[in-house]
């Protein structure tokens, strides 16, 4: 079944491009993890502004940091909050939407799409500015802010997918011996909804780390460490004073990054819904 | 083609005065539907799609709940059971629906499709329930092999078999067929019809065969009931509803099958009139716009269910026809 869809995945010139640049970035948040790379992102080894050269590849910042290390250590950090955000947003998204659809129409689902409504009026970056300021001194406010906001979408999905589902005949045939809606929807209804996942969850993926960026260039991020958005910040200062080291690193990095991811989702939902059209 | 059953024995399945309508749109579904199976016999219900066949299907598995009426199996209305007799009583009916494909969980091997009934309702342990897969496999006609197959792998004819292997793994009384046949090849149907033939003589299962298709009624039931716009038309032991149908649109199913190929004619084409709605019941005979020969007293008076007297009283069971016609015949036999 998911060998078909591997197939076609390979196929597609453009998804594999995208695999292969997700591949590297994630080898190089993995390396930062383990330590061996991007460890002296805070270490000052230089002068102030220094430029390209073979000690720092990328130049240095203001504080004199090495900018190749920063924007490795940033690696880490965008992938940090893109599994973190993607994985509990995926999961409360599922959840939510799983029982909005099973019980459909039902006062769970009225409830479930009312709080889905009520997020879904409220501005994103308002909200974030909310949490973040709310939870102070924690370090996860934006990731809160993230997963409370992102798993609407998911839960939409899954909700539709859910409805679909639960017509056909084969949960009516575990209806029929009488097996408990929980049990039906684990077994037999979220597993066929496991391809819509896959694409929901690497679009999500793209978006938190986009967000962040954006939180973190707007002083809501990541409260400690480095990350591509703090560099943004940091240098929107540079610029104007002729030093692009920190622009050029983080954004080609970004850039590359979420270009890889989109062309390895636009690709996956190609592969994934051929599969579907078969079954 | 079947054995003529005693009227004396109990009936396994009794469904009275069932209603259902679906209020959203305001259809009726199920319009006052009585009759009943005996143990080890067949019924064959017939009518066109959309007269509420398998509305009345889901109602007996409780999948779906009516709006009036009382179904009884082995004597117990099984709107009032508790949950721990419902439990036995749902090992003890199956369904078997007409979409093979659908009908069988995609990510599910077919082995843990058929091992789940057993784990549900912890019947034997890890070993005989492996064991019981590999008998039940072997019963419909199938390899072993494909038990560690996914439904996509397998024919229709073989989903098929599997979803009718899934259904009689809890060695249930009641069978109920929901046009189990109609999507398949007509050869596979035949192939079919006689696996769950022979399975009933084998296991006296008692059968509820629901189809739009007479010619394969004609093959399999010992009884039919005819169902029109969600209410029973007429009710009849096999022979003679084949014989001498008294409806006028028994008649008319009728002749068309005769008429026409005779293996297989879908009473689709009788699909001529849509489903009512709650605010048109009985004030006429739900078949009068159809009728040859409606008479003006079917539009204004919804007829009753006449028992049909014959000289000796017949000897494999009732039979009811809902019309007009026949309120003379009653009251002068009796
Ligand atoms: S009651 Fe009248 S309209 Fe209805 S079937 Fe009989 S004759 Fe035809």
């Amino acid at each position: 079944m998911m060998g078909g869809a591997w197939r076609r995945l390979k196929s597609d010139r453009y998804g594999m491009t995208g695999l292969f640049i997700v591949i590297v970035f994630s080898m190089v948040a993995v390396c930062v993890w383990s330590g061996l790379l991007g460890q002296g992102w805070s270490d000052v080894s230089g002068n102030r502004w220094e430029s390209v050269s073979t000690t720092h590849w990328f130049g240095t910042n203001l504080l004199g940091q090495d900018i190749l290390q920063r924007t490795l250590f940033g690696t880490a950090t965008a992938f940090e909050v893109g599994l973190l955000v993607t994985f509990c947003s995926t999961l409360l998204g599922t959840v939510m939407g799983a029982l909005a659809g099973w019980y459909s129409h039902g006062w769970l689902d009225e409830v479930i799409l009312w709080l889905k409504g009520v997020l879904d009026s409220i501005p994103f970056y308002l909200f974030a500015a909310a949490v973040a300021f709310a939870l102070q001194g924690i370090p996860w406010a934006m990731h809160l802010a993230m997963i409370i906001t992102f798993w609407t979408t998911t839960a939409r999905i899954i909700r539709g997918e859910v409805m679909r589902i639960k017509q056909r005949e084969f949960i009516e045939a575990a209806r029929a011996i009488g097996l408990p809606s929980i049990k039906i929807i684990f077994r037999h209804v979220l597993p066929n909804t496991f391809h819509v996942l896959l694409v929901q969850a690497s679009i999500v993926f793209v978006a938190a780390i986009n967000t962040e960026v954006i939180l973190s260039f707007l002083g809501l991020g990541i409260q400690d460490g480095v990350s591509w958005g703090l560099m943004l910040a940091e240098s929107s200062q540079e610029v104007l004073a002729g030093h692009f080291g920190n622009f050029v690193a983080a954004g080609t990095s970004l850039f590359v990054l979420l270009m890889g991811f989109n062309l390895l989702a636009d690709a996956l939902q190609d592969a994934l819904d051929s599969r579907r059209a078969t079954a | 083609m079947s054995t003529p059953t005693p009227p004396t024995k109990p009936p396994l399945l009794e469904v009275r005065n069932l209603s259902l309508s679906f209020h959203q749109q305001e259809q009726v579904a199920i319009d006052r539907v009585s009759f009943s199976i005996t143990a080890g016999s067949t019924l064959g219900l017939v009518g066109a799609s959309g007269a509420g066949k398998s509305s009345i299907a889901r109602a007996i598995m409780r999948l779906i709940k009516p709006d009036s009426g009382e179904i009884l199996f082995k004597g117990k209305n099984i709107f009032m059971m508790n949950s721990q007799q419902m439990m036995a009583t749902r090992q003890r009916m199956q369904l078997v629906f007409q979409e093979p494909f659908t009908s069988l969980s995609p990510r599910r091997t077919i082995e843990q499709s058929l091992l789940e009934p057993l784990q549900h309702f912890a019947i034997g342990d890890t070993n005989s329930r492996q064991e019981k897969t590999r008998q039940i496999i072997q019963t419909v006609g199938l390899d072993h092999d494909v038990l560690r197959r996914y439904p996509h792998q397998l024919s229709s004819g073989q989903q098929q078999r599997i979803a009718i292997a899934r259904a009689l793994i809890t060695s249930p009384d009641l069978l109920i067929a929901d046009e189990a046949v109609a999507s398949l090849d007509v050869s596979i149907q035949a192939q079919i019809i006689q696996l769950i033939q022979s399975l009933q003589e084998e296991l006296g299962i008692t059968l509820l065969f629901i189809s739009h298709d007479l010619a394969v009624i004609r093959q399999i039931a010992n009884d039919v009931a005819v169902m029109y716009q969600g209410q029973l038309l007429e009710q009849s032991p096999a022979d003679t509803f084949f014989s001498k149908p008294n409806h006028p649109y028994s008649k008319t199913l009728l002749s068309f099958t005769n008429n026409k190929a005779p293996t297989s004619l879908p009473v689709e084409n009788w699909r001529l009139d849509r489903g009512r709605t709650t605010a048109e019941t009985t004030s006429n005979c739900v078949f009068a716009r159809s009728c040859q020969v409606k008479m003006p007293i079917c539009d204004q008076l919804e007829p009753a269910s006449h028992q049909i007297q014959y000289r000796n009283q017949h000897p494999l069971g009732p039979h009811y026809v809902k019309c007009h016609l026949y309120e003379e015949v009653n009251t002068n036999d009796t």
